[in-house]
């Protein structure tokens, strides 16, 4: 029961670390939409209201602190991550070196989510059907095997209460 | 609407990100760290379940079939994998890993150069150029190097360094090659010669890695997981900035720094730099010069260590990677048993680099369900060290040798070790004197309170322990 007050404790200050990284990132999403509802506008979609067309455009043109390209912030959640990255992990006592490496093994996995843009882009190239499956094949490895090889791992760690 | 599915998109990307977060937190807690694996698998599941509503995606059959082909082969390696070749298979889905982002690099490259090409350097196709670079680069070393480690680690090819004349020229000249082509295809991305020139980049790319991973051998063999480990993630971060994909870029930066974190906890526990384990080739050179020792080795046979065993209140282990080469881990854990029924208090003293591996004593002691707090790291367990009545050394060697503290001509002079000298007892199970990975003497055979007792750890254990029994019946 005591463990569970001091876990809770920390959250917390982990929950306002990741809230940066929300920020970051959303702020990131509403700058990034706002040139494509400027773009569709100009496509021909009458349904947007000029104003807004007109504030984009008024946006765009004024070289004011709103203008932040989209690129500098994916930098900067970048730099975030990296930051946030070495805080959580600077203090891991030695008997979990293993499960940490292949648990955060697992995560670098997540290039399975460019593999499946690469596999399903519906292209007719062989090459890059290719590519992509190959892609696939090894990003599903690294998750599926680093996930389950880190449970395995963890669940033979035991503490002198659960024996 | 389908603006309403990007923003849906963004958010279960950044919700997937911040499970990551959290599962690595709470990874680095043992209370925790099974819910916090759990946690960032969720997170994983989501990210996979949403791009797969990404309206780029016109077809799914290739994303089924390479999915499930890859699933099936990591589930199957995961769950017949013998607990003793995990540093080996952690390596190898690492590879895996690195692979893919070279591939989704290669993919985007593929796309643009034959579609509409690169456009003029704005910082977004400048970030996409190096990117698209990085990507290629350090998924390729990553691929190959982990495939090295893992041959390695797993004995298909020998673990020993392997050098040859001239390794470092010929790594500087594949290094010098792949700026190179780095520089030119960052000067005219869309010229007729850059295709087959970024092909040869993949495959200096792999070469680099095998070049830069076979002269490390044996105990420096933690480190290079590490940094495999977080070239893995750099490489995941660089594939997301060619995709402009939020989430890649989170969880690959994560892992990253929790690699690079790793290495330098490797590092320091040498007392070495990183590039010093890098480059150097240690222990398989003339470096090891250091005093002869002499003095006279005091032999113990099994059934004399256990008198002394007997009468003891505290007894330590000091496991190191003999144990895991003789399988000794149960073995050790029923001496433990018979110890602690005996009213011993018996503690284990864990050194960071011990075994193959980070933290690879603690996942051999777990599987033989050693409770976690019996296990002790070594700045524990050092300040306590001369009140213990006896200390098990179990196939460790470089890691307890004392000229780490006390020679300053030894090669491994100001790497911390465990104190094992300082107990009143020390006994050091091991087949001969030969030296360890370093190829430094060990003048810990030598010393007044040390007894060797000959012999495969395994067996010598099991003696003990019948001598135990025998005196219970």
């Amino acid at each position: 029961m005591k463990r569970r007050i001091v876990k809770l404790n920390k959250i917390p200050l982990m929950g306002w670390v990741s809230l940066v990284v929300f920020v970051s990132i959303l702020s990131l999403l509403l700058l990034g939409s706002f040139p494509k509802v400027k773009a569709d506008s100009n496509a021909g979609a009458p349904t947007i209201p000029a104003v807004v067309a007109t504030e984009c455009a008024t946006e765009q043109s004024l070289p004011s602190s709103r203008t932040l390209n989209p690129m500098t912030l994916l930098l900067f959640t970048f730099l975030i991550a990296v930051f946030l990255g070495v805080e959580i992990l600077t203090k891991v006592p030695s008997q979990l070196h293993t499960p940490l490496m292949s648990g955060s093994n697992a995560i670098s996995g997540i290039t399975v989510v460019g593999a499946c843009l690469a596999a399903g882009q519906g292209r007719d190239s062989w090459l890059l059907i290719g590519i992509g499956v190959i892609a696939m094949i090894c990003a599903m490895i690294n998750v599926a095997g680093g996930y389950l090889v880190t449970d395995r791992m963890l669940r033979m760690f035991k503490g002198k209460e659960r024996k | 609407m389908n603006e309403t599915i990007k923003i849906l998109i963004e958010v279960a990307y950044m919700v997937s990100a911040v499970t990551f977060i959290l599962g690595l937190k709470m990874l680095s807690k043992p209370t925790t760290a099974i819910k916090g694996n759990i946690i960032s698998g969720l997170g994983m599941c989501l990210a996979i379940a949403i791009t797969l509503v990404n309206p780029v995606i016109k077809s799914y059959e290739w994303i089924i079939i390479g999915g499930l082909i890859g699933s099936v082969i990591g589930a199957i390696a995961a769950i017949k994998v013998p607990m003793t070749s995990m540093p080996g298979f952690v390596a190898f889905f690492n590879g895996t890993g690195g692979l893919a982002s070279m591939l989704v690099g290669w993919s985007d490259f593929h796309v643009t150069y034959t579609g509409k090409g690169y456009g003029a350097y704005s910082l977004e196709n400048i970030v996409l150029i190096l990117a698209t670079y990085l990507a290629m680069l350090i998924g390729g070393v990553t691929f190959s190097g982990s495939m090295v480690a893992y041959a390695k680690l797993e004995e298909k090819i020998q673990g020993k360094p392997i050098l040859f004349k001239g390794q470092q020229l010929v790594n500087a000249i594949v290094l010098g090659l792949a700026i190179l082509i780095g520089v030119l295809f960052f000067a005219s991305p869309n010229s007729s010669i850059i295709y087959p020139v970024l092909i040869l980049l993949m495959i200096l790319a792999n070469i680099l890695g095998i070049l830069v991973t076979i002269p490390i051998g044996g105990a420096d063999m933690p480190v290079v997981i590490c940094l495999l480990n977080s070239y893995s993630g750099m490489a995941a971060c660089a594939s997301g900035f060619v995709l402009n994909n939020t989430v890649l870029i989170v969880a690959g930066s994560l892992v990253g720094a929790s690699g690079i974190i790793l290495t330098a906890i490797m590092c320091k526990a040498m007392n070495r730099s990183l590039a010093n384990v890098l480059f150097s080739g240690f222990g398989s050179s003339e470096g090891a010069v250091s005093t002869s020792v002499t003095g006279e080795v005091k032999a113990l046979t099994p059934e004399d260590a256990y008198f002394v065993l007997e009468a003891a209140r505290s007894v330590v282990f000091v496991p190191g990677y003999g144990m895991a080469v003789a399988q000794a881990q149960h073995v050790v854990k029923e001496l433990a048993d018979l110890l602690e029924k005996n009213g011993a208090e018996v503690k284990y003293a864990i050194h960071p680099v011990a075994g193959r591996m980070p933290g690879h004593m603690n996942v051999l002691l777990a599987e033989a369900n050693v409770p976690y707090d019996q296990l002790l790291e070594m700045d524990d367990i050092n300040p306590i060290i001369d009140t213990v009545d006896v200390c098990i050394v179990v196939g460790a060697n470089d890691v307890v040798n004392p000229s780490a503290r006390e020679d300053p001509k030894s090669a491994i002079y100001g790497m911390p070790i465990i104190n094992v000298d300082y107990a009143k007892t020390c006994f050091v199970l091991k087949r001969s004197l030969a030296s360890g990975f370093s190829g430094v003497e060990n003048p810990l055979f030598f010393k007044e309170n040390t007894r060797m007792i000959f012999g495969d750890a395994k067996q010598t254990l099991t003696a003990i322990i019948n001598q135990f029994k025998e005196a219970q019946e």
